[in-house]
């Protein structure tokens, strides 16, 4: 696997912790509604509330979340939108802009802020005397 | 092929330059290369006390940038050969105009990134600066 890939998916990996809600409402869900048909419930109501929760994971998922299904690390799947899955492909093979692939980074937040670099003084640098003992290094 | 420079790294994080932003957005992420000094200093610089309130996402946004240059592997160290061309450039008189234009000198630690694309034959990602003349057979410069 695309060592840029890899990196992308751990890093959604990492985030884990608040999806994994959600595959608990799914299981639920899904728990409840084996439940109610195995006692002799109404298949339909069952199935609707079934319907309703997978219809808002996949909601969540297409408006760019990726959800975590899973925890054990080596059991854990990964849902992600076929156009992300698009981005993460060219990001793992490095076709995507610069500017791009950092604007796809969770968190990502452009500020409206001019930073400047100054040069430092050359004759701080420790280098730059002659002589002098330098400090200890940290 | 690119190398950012210091101050070009330091006004990418931003993410809005009005220049150099669109700049970016029309380069392949395997081709934009980072230097570790660079990202040391734009980090120093961020993290200075006197540092806005907006210096958080900023620093945010550079370790994204870090973290792209690790996975493409344009993420540019020191090795024996670039510390041989930053001895000879620490010789030269390398001319700077400072951001409130005053005239200064390119630092040491700029030169070492200099040194960098010059080694590996990197556009050097500069705003004009008259040092680029004096380098103009050993570096190539594409600015913003």
């Amino acid at each position: 696997m695309d060592h840029g890939l890899a990196w992308t998916i751990n890093e959604q990996l990492s985030r884990s912790g608040r999806e994994l809600g959600h595959v608990a409402a799914l299981s639920g869900a899904f728990s409840a509604t084996f439940d109610r048909t195995r006692t002799g419930g109404p298949w339909a109501e069952a199935k609707e509330v079934l319907l309703t929760q997978f219809r808002w994971l996949l909601d969540l998922v297409n408006k760019g979340g990726a959800l975590v299904v899973g925890v054990a690390p080596e059991e854990q799947v990964v849902v992600i939108s076929m156009r992300d899955l698009a981005s993460l492909l060219a990001l793992g093979n490095g076709s995507i802009s610069f500017a791009e692939a950092v604007e796809m980074r969770p968190g990502f937040e452009p500020v409206e802020a001019a930073p400047r670099l100054r040069q430092r003084a050359r004759a701080s640098q420790s280098y730059a005397t002659s002589g002098g003992r330098s400090p200890d290094a940290p | 092929m690119y190398l950012l420079s210091t101050g070009a790294l330091l006004e990418a994080t931003t993410g809005t330059h009005p220049t150099l932003w669109p700049w970016l957005r029309g380069v392949q992420l395997r081709d934009i290369h980072l230097s570790v000094i660079s990202v040391g200093r734009v980090r120093h610089e961020l993290q200075a006390a006197s540092a806005a309130p907006a210096n958080a996402a900023l620093l945010s946004t550079l370790g994204g940038m870090v973290a792209r240059a690790r996975s493409a592997r344009t993420l540019l160290g020191i090795d024996e050969r670039v510390a041989d061309i930053w001895a000879k450039l620490l010789d030269y008189p390398l001319p700077v105009v400072e951001p409130d234009g005053q005239p200064g000198e390119l630092d040491d630690d700029n030169r070492l990134v200099v040194a960098t694309a010059i080694e590996h034959r990197l556009e050097f990602v500069e705003r004009t600066q008259p040092y680029h003349a004096v380098l103009a057979q050993s570096l190539r410069v594409q600015t913003y």
